[in-house]
């Protein structure tokens, strides 16, 4: 008998049935995401599907006593082959661990597990007067996961780009762990610091490397008595810069978001379902929009007392004025722009994702994974240009490359998305190709531009440029997980 | 790249593209995310939803996966019901279950099908229905209504009974008195009779194109040979064939095709029919799947109708029936819950028809409604079934039995 068929027959006497697989279609779903090559895939070994805490326990003291690796998935929307097996692992899958344990309006906090999606938990913390970070990305992705890996911060963005709080991690050797207030068991879910060092942070990026996330405690904000969205446009990105800086710094939003004119179009893309691109949009010179389109639009979230918000909305415009922006008011934009009303007041106010789907796909076209890089400020100009040169560096027929930049205030995120349209039957090699020219694209933004890319992409020569840093985790890795099983293939150590 | 199945390259294309969300198992804002994928719920393995029906797909077509029982143990658990592509931007092929109905014909062409869904196409060849019931019977249901036969005698309008009425003897009300209604508003409709063929939907749902094709044709020449030039059907699974099928595969013609519920709202609009007798019942309604999100997308690809209009024309008739009181439950319209029956899985996984069947039950007795009320037959069924099982006493009716009620 193999250690995969051992464990197979040890979960059996925990597990129903119907919660452990090694059914081949079962294992095939699993084995792919949209990153995935055509007709590059590996099998996982088993499918567990655990419910609990403990479930996941004796899963992994488990799989550790036979030495068979694991790849936990929370919902498994990761577009960065992050939930997908690389070496014939066990997928842990967590979608089943889905409730939301608590809200508690009174220290603004919330406590999920692993499978709850984003719109659960927004749609619950709203019932209750509150809003949760919610990321530009798909809304039946899972909160835990995405907080994780780094959200991108939306709706927040003036209080704290990091919303999580407290954890519960169970490791290889079976123990669990709270981080935070809820470490001592009895002080409850609200505080991230105590009088000890964080090690909440610790497994934050790490990628399902040093333990599974059982629990999270997240922060939650106060909605206010009024949410209105501010959209105001730009000629160009360092004007928009500077006056995202001033809203967000000064409190006058809750976060803002820059969009350049090929994100707009593809946001009326979305509300016409038209299935062609249009041609504007894939034109060789992507940075000068058509004519009477903005250079690109920000769209803030302003929130709290009427009188308050009032006075930002007007304290805005002049500052948008001032900058060279024009504020839209909300009829011009639906007239004008109605695809980007519909999609940014949907995120923005009701803290709800577009129909998924819509905000993560396009037809006749395909996504790349894309970057969400942290830079300096003064840096994003000239980051923006390199990143508009690599694409027309790889942009070889018959693909176009679309660079779709955005640009978070807070701790200036800028996001890249590359969409690629053409023909299927030379993609795999294309894809391939591609995947290499990421992993270079990680040291040349470092090294040139001081550029920090987020969402780790299975590099394991990534971690080696950080020295101490670097030997301290492979330590703290070695500690957690001696056999090395939980999630290798993400290559991160 | 292909090395595997011939699978539409747009089909395969949307597998590459699937971001695994997992939306496609719940429904939207206005349902607060509710659960509307009745395998995923049941079967919990992210396989069982349409974003794992795409890996799959995508594995066969790639050539790392063959039609097994295993895929086949997967595909035909699905309901067909077409929640998922409700719910995913994605999905705009002519027909939102169009990748389902491939992967099933491929499951054919491997011999890779139930054994229940080869006995009852066993059935379908030797006898013209699903039920395998003896074709001679086929009329039965109609025996002492003296409506006219169409082929016998000429008709304006034909009405399609159905197989699941045809041979189900408690379902026979619903035809009986969608024909006297229809007779009562004067117009001028036959039936066949037992010359009365299945439309070949079912067939076509299990994976079986040819034997769809067959009925498809058999169908379109009694209607050319009777001269009927509007057809009538109390089933929705039928209006599904009859409306989207037969026309995605160019057999429909000119023939225009009506459900019954359709026909009766611009009966009772055109003041034809009245309806003056109380009714006081708190109902709600249950929207078939095939009179809803399975012919919506076509229709309105086709700019045979708008957005929302499928669904109007039951719950305006049952708001025109005097005492009835009608409220919805929260699934509702495209994001309803599937009532168990479709797809096949009735035949092959009866348990999981009725588990599903007393979910949308148990949501419909939470709108303190005495009665469930549908506008197809194999919801009325399963429905039925489950009831008996469960003691529940929630009243089942179809919509037509109401109307008739009400005049």
């Amino acid at each position: 008998m193999s250690n995969v068929d051992l464990l197979y027959h040890e979960l059996l006497s925990t597990f129903p049935e119907e919660r452990v697989s090694r059914d081949e279609a079962i294992l095939t779903s699993y084995s792919t995401d949209i990153s995935s090559p055509p007709g590059v895939a590996t099998l996982p070994a088993l499918v567990v599907l655990p419910q609990t805490t403990e479930e996941i326990k004796i899963l992994l003291v488990a799989a550790n006593r036979f030495k068979v690796p694991v790849v936990p998935m929370s919902r498994g929307s990761n577009i960065a082959g992050l939930a997908v097996p690389h070496k014939g692992e066990v997928v842990v899958d967590l979608r089943r661990m889905n409730k939301i344990i608590e809200i508690n309006t009174d220290a603004a906090y919330a406590v999920v597990e692993p499978g709850v999606t984003h719109h659960q938990l927004s749609l619950a913390a709203r019932k209750k007067g509150f809003i949760n970070h919610l990321p530009t990305a798909t809304g039946g992705g899972s909160t835990v996961a995405n907080y994780l890996m780094r959200p991108s911060g939306n709706l927040s963005a003036k209080w704290d780009p990091d919303p999580i709080i407290s954890l519960e991690v169970v490791t290889p050797s079976g123990d669990v762990i709270r981080t935070g207030s809820a470490s001592f068991g009895t002080a409850g879910w609200r505080a991230r610091y105590g009088p000890f060092p964080d090690l909440t942070g610790l497994f934050a990026c790490s990628y399902g490397t040093l333990g599974i996330v059982s629990k999270m405690s997240v922060k939650l904000y106060d909605r206010g008595e009024e949410e209105r969205l501010l959209i105001t446009k730009f000629d160009n990105l360092p004007s928009a810069l500077e006056y995202m800086k001033l809203i967000v710094r000064r409190n006058l939003a809750d976060s803002v978001t820059f969009w350049n004119w090929v994100w707009n179009m593809f946001h009326e893309l979305m509300a016409s379902k038209s299935e062609e691109l249009p041609k504007e949009m894939m034109k060789e010179d992507q940075k000068t929009p058509p004519p009477g389109i903005p250079f690109g639009i920000a769209s803030a979230r302003l929130s709290g007392y009427k009188e308050v918000v009032d006075t930002a909305e007007k304290t805005c415009i002049r500052l948008a004025r001032e900058h060279g922006g024009e504020y839209l008011n909300e009829e011009e934009v639906k007239s004008t722009h109605p695809g980007s009303w519909e999609y940014l007041y949907s995120f923005f106010i009701e803290g709800i994702h577009p129909k998924p789907g819509e905000e993560s796909t396009m037809r006749r076209a395909m996504w790349l994974p894309g970057w969400l890089i942290n830079a300096e400020p003064a840096g994003i100009l000239e980051l923006e240009k390199y990143m508009w040169e690599f694409a027309k560096k790889e942009a070889k027929p018959p693909y176009m490359f679309r660079v779709l930049p955005f640009n978070h205030a807070r701790e200036f995120f800028f996001a890249f998305v590359i969409l690629i349209t053409g023909t299927l039957d030379k993609e795999r090699e294309y894809m391939l190709h591609l995947k290499k020219a990421y992993a270079k694209l990680y040291h040349e933004l470092l090294a040139k531009h001081g550029a920090i890319m987020f969402r780790f992409r299975q590099d394991p020569t990534f971690l080696a440029l950080t020295g101490p840093y670097g030997d301290l985790l492979r330590k703290t890795k070695t500690i957690l997980d001696p056999n090395n099983i939980m999630h290798p293939g993400v290559n991160l150590f | 790249m292909s090395h595997g199945i011939t699978l539409d390259e747009r089909l395969y294309r949307f597998g590459t593209m699937c971001v695994r969300g997992g939306c496609c198992t719940v429904g939207y804002k206005d349902t607060e995310f509710e659960p509307i994928c009745p395998i995923y719920e049941k079967y919990q393995f992210f396989t069982y939803s349409l974003g794992g029906m795409v890996q799959i797909g995508r594995a066969l077509y790639e050539g790392r996966l063959e039609v097994n029982q295993s895929v086949s143990n997967v595909i035909y658990t699905c309901m067909s019901c077409g929640a998922c592509g409700e719910m995913c931007a994605e999905v705009d092929f002519p027909d939102i279950m169009q990748l389902q109905h491939e992967l099933r014909a491929r499951c054919v062409e491997a011999g890779q099908v139930p054994y229940e869904h080869m006995a009852a196409i066993e059935g379908l060849k030797k006898e013209d229905n699903m039920l395998g019931q003896p074709k001679a019977d086929r009329g039965k249901w109609a025996e002492g209504l003296d409506v006219k036969d169409i082929t016998k005698e000429s008709a304006e309008i034909y009405f399609h009974a159905g197989c699941r009425i045809c041979f189900d003897e408690e379902l026979w009300p619903i035809a009986r008195s969608a024909v006297n209604l229809l007779r009562k508003a004067g117009t001028d409709v036959g039936i066949a009779g037992k010359e009365e063929t299945c439309c070949g939907g079912r067939a076509y749902e299990l994976g079986y194109h040819g034997e769809f094709t067959k009925y498809a044709e058999k169908n379109m020449e009694l209607l050319k040979t009777a001269g009927i030039k509007t057809l009538i059907t109390a089933c929705a699974d039928g209006y599904y064939a009859f409306k989207v099928l037969y026309d995605m595969m160019g057999k429909r013609g000119d023939v225009e095709v009506y459900h019954i519920t359709e026909y009766l709202d611009r009966l009772l609009r055109a003041g034809k029919l009245k309806l003056t007798s109380k009714v006081p019942m708190k109902v709600t309604y249950h929207d078939p799947c095939h009179l809803g999100r399975k012919v919506e997308h076509w229709l309105l690809q086709k700019g045979e109708a708008k957005p929302g209009e499928i669904y109007q024309a039951p719950r305006d008739i049952l708001r025109g029936i005097p005492g009835l009181e009608l409220i919805e439950m929260r699934r509702n319209r495209g994001n309803a819950w599937c009532c168990g029956a479709g797809g096949g899985v009735i035949d092959a996984h009866p348990d999981f028809a009725v588990w599903t069947a007393m979910e949308r039950i148990n949501e419909a007795k939470l709108t303190g409604a005495e009665a469930m009320i549908t506008a197809c037959p194999w919801c009325k069924r399963n429905f039925t079934d489950a009831m008996n099982k469960s003691k529940n006493g929630l009243k089942i009716y179809d919509i037509v039995e109401l109307v008739e009620q009400a005049l």
